[in-house]
């Protein structure tokens, strides 16, 4: 020490004096346990209130306070379903955001616009059912100190997500309660989910479609039930956003099963589905090619890329492209019907599936013939194969053309997959000893009107057990597959 | 309920062009509801099969039942017709002004399916009508239209097409596309619904000449003496259609509705033949 000690600099002390008073609290109504997210512009409402601490509870009302929601964490899904609207025509504006046009927000500020495109579809179900609106604002303020606000959040998306929050200056935040219920206790965030989403796999509790809190991206459909390849092509969180399907002349929005598999189709000619219903997978129809990407514009191979799928709007928890089949009246030549593309195989290598109504329809024609014929090129669409192959040589027996056991004319005769009135007017099977049998297959037959599941031979394929005409493929409901990856 | 003209939603024709307007009812909904049903039912069926081999007791089989059935959905079924057949509660409007009002043209009944009284509209059938207007008729037109068809159905309901747009022109068809082997068929094939065979057959030889391997063609001119009752020159053309077919064709599928057309006929001429 030198003895000698320097002057101490003085040091500058702030103390902030809390006016004294109760702690104070903001807190947030949660949504509605029943709420799903429509497009079409709804609109739910949050109220946040300012309390005071006291007597070790929140008391209503605190001193006012300029209250502030804040949406965040929100979805910006590509349109507003999975196939709606077109791909040029949809954006990826936020899907939940404060209705500023709406008369109950008239006392606050907006901010944080995040509008992408300034083209959301006014029309979706039904004639400006979706007003115009230019911004998508994600932050909110009242003009005045209030002890309670309402902020009105709009939606625009079938499958919208997101957090709202809300905060007031020198508040605490309290956990939110239920509509009409009282504030929670103690502190803690009060950030809610839109929808009410506890199992956080951004579906609505209350739809089917979450599946006891599955994660989005599962694709577990089993009906109809198929060894091995459960699923449609669409997740679970898909199947919940939905689609934009034809209803008479009009649309309407669907959301699909979770445990059935949905197939959709853009029947151009209104020539009915026939009897492929019997497929057992639900079918749904498209009113236009927008609503599935626009038709494949190659003739005769896969639909080319982008085309002909019906989720060409996915985003969160997809796992993947699913298409659509095209349906169409076609003039070909000789031939009843068609299916187009590089199967038989799924939907995703169909082009499309055509059928001669012309020749289905002539009068020499069994009154079924056109709704068999339409369940036999769509059964080749989703992975059906023939009941047997045609031989390479003509199978000659007796000294007339038969069709060898476990060909085309084999296995169920009500499948709409096995060749009727075709070739052949015996089927012969060689027996253990080398002789053949012949067995007569008469004329004429009625079309199938179902799919089958076995290989087994049934009327004229079934003279005995001994002396029956299985399908070597047959079981044409377990070959069934529509999933696209 | 679909309306094209010449198969297609808009089209343009000529003086000496047939129209042809197609009109198609499908009930999509009840295709709908019938495929959700198809599980089901075949649940019932095996349920059915358990109760037949003694696998269950009926009281089983009939809760077991009820609670499936419980999952069906209701399918509304249209019907159309009446006296006459259900063609004529069709009706082909056309936009004048702001009017929709029916149109007064010769219009000929070329096909329709299902062939009976009263047709019901259901998952399964489709019920189409495809009516034909004379290129040469003095009514025709001319230029732009919109038409739509209309249908009354049981119950006083009336569902209404979407419109088709036909523009028809004054001038025929220029002479090189008169001749194109397609225009030809298309036109032998209106003679034939219209059963006026010899013109038929006059356009099919036309078509025939200018591309005799035309697979449409022979299969046209096939129909056309199956028509006129000649049966053998019939199965010449079928059989000599399906060999074109087995030549131009890639297709992995063969054409069946020749294979059907020659083995019926075969079976109709063996006894003559014998």
């Amino acid at each position: 020490m030198s003895g000698e000690e320097k002057p101490s600099t003085p040091k500058k002390v702030v103390i902030q004096v809390n006016r004294p008073g109760p702690k104070l609290g903001v807190d947030l109504t949660k949504t509605p346990k029943n709420w799903l997210p429509d497009a079409r512009n709804a609109r739910l409402e949050f109220r946040a209130r300012i309390y005071a601490y006291q007597g070790g509870k929140w008391v209503y009302p605190g001193e006012p306070r300029k209250i502030t929601f804040i949406l965040k964490e929100v979805s910006k899904e590509k349109g507003i379903c999975l196939n709606f609207p077109s791909k040029n025509k949809s954006n990826e504006n936020p899907d939940l955001f404060f209705a500023n046009d709406d008369d109950r927000m008239k006392e606050f500020t907006f901010d944080e616009d995040k509008t992408d495109k300034k083209n959301c579809p006014t029309t979706i179900v039904a004639r400006n059912d979706n007003p115009s609106h230019n911004y998508h604002y994600l932050k909110a303020t009242t003009k005045t100190a209030v002890t309670e606000a309402v902020a009105v959040v709009r939606c625009e998306d079938y499958g919208a997500f997101g957090v709202l929050e809300a905060s007031a200056p020198e508040c605490e935040t309290i956990p939110p309660r239920e509509v009409g219920g009282q504030p929670g206790e103690g502190v803690g965030p009060n950030d809610i989910k839109i929808p009410r989403d506890d199992n956080d796999n951004k579906i609505a509790d209350i739809a089917p479609q979450d599946d006891g809190g599955a994660a989005g991206d599962s694709d577990g459909d089993d009906e109809p039930e198929i060894d091995g390849y459960d699923g449609d092509g669409l997740t679970n969180y898909e199947e919940y956003r939905g689609f934009i399907v034809k209803r008479g002349r009009g649309v309407e929005h669907i959301r699909t099963s979770i445990k059935k598999k949905d197939l959709f189709i853009y029947d151009k000619d209104g020539l009915g589905t026939g009897f492929f219903h019997k497929s057992g997978l639900v079918l749904h129809f498209i009113p236009k090619p927008d609503y599935y990407a626009g038709d494949s514009s190659k003739k005769d191979a896969s639909p080319d890329a982008g085309k002909q799928i019906i989720n060409f709007n996915a985003g969160n928890a997809t796992k993947g492209e699913q298409h659509a089949l095209r349906l169409v009246n076609e003039r070909i030549r000789g031939c009843y019907g068609y299916c187009y593309g590089d199967g038989p195989g799924l939907p995703k290598v169909t082009n499309r599936v055509a059928i001669n109504k012309k020749l289905c329809t002539g009068k020499d024609e069994h009154a079924d013939q056109l709704s068999a014929v339409i369940a036999h090129e769509m059964g080749h669409a989703v992975n059906v194969f023939h009941h047997g192959e045609e031989p390479n040589s003509d199978h000659v027996c007796g000294g007339k053309v038969t069709d060898e056991g476990g060909r085309v004319t084999s296995g169920d005769v009500t499948c709409v997959m096995r060749y009727d009135n075709y070739n052949y007017t015996q089927w012969c099977h060689v027996k253990d000893d080398g002789t053949h049998c012949r067995h007569p297959i008469p004329s004429p037959e009625n079309p199938g009107t179902t799919f089958c599941d076995s290989k087994r031979g049934t009327g004229c394929n079934l003279v005995s057990n001994a002396h029956r005409n299985d399908a070597t493929v047959g079981a044409c409901k377990t070959h069934i597959r529509i999933k696209g990856w | 309920m679909y309306c094209r003209v010449n198969d297609e939603e808009n089209c343009t024709v000529h003086r000496d062009t047939p129209l042809i307007i197609s009109v198609s009812m499908v009930n999509d909904v009840a295709a709908t509801a019938a495929s959700h049903n198809a599980p089901i039912e075949d649940e019932i069926r095996r349920l059915e099969e358990r109760l037949e081999a003694g696998h269950m007791n009926q009281e089983e089989f009939d809760a077991a039942a009820e609670r499936l059935r419980r999952e069906m959905v209701s399918i509304k079924v249209y019907r159309i017709g009446g006296p006459g057949g259900w063609l004529h509660f069709i009706k082909i409007q056309s936009l004048t002004g702001e009017e929709w009002g029916d149109v007064d043209w010769p219009l000929w009944p070329l096909t329709h399916h299902p062939e009976v009284e009263v047709a019901e509209i259901d998952a399964s059938t489709t019920c189409y009508v495809e009516l034909g207007f004379d290129p040469d008729d003095r009514k025709r037109p001319e230029g732009e239209l919109q038409i739509r068809a209309v249908a009354k159905l049981f119950g006083d309901e009336t569902i209404e097409s979407e419109t088709a747009r036909v523009n028809f022109l004054a001038e025929g068809l220029p002479k090189a596309e008169r001749e194109k082997e397609e225009v030809l068929v298309a036109k032998g094939e209106y003679a034939l619904k219209r059963g006026l065979h010899d013109e038929a057959l006059r356009h099919v030889q036309a078509a025939l000449k200018a591309k005799p391997s035309s697979i449409p063609a022979l299969g046209l001119l096939a129909e056309i003496e199956e028509s006129r009752g000649n049966l053998k020159e019939a199965l010449t053309a079928f059989e000599t259609a399906f060999d074109e077919f087995r030549k131009q064709s890639k297709m992995r599928d063969p054409p069946r509705y020749f294979i059907k057309k020659i083995r019926l006929l075969r079976a109709r001429l063996e006894p003559e033949q014998a």
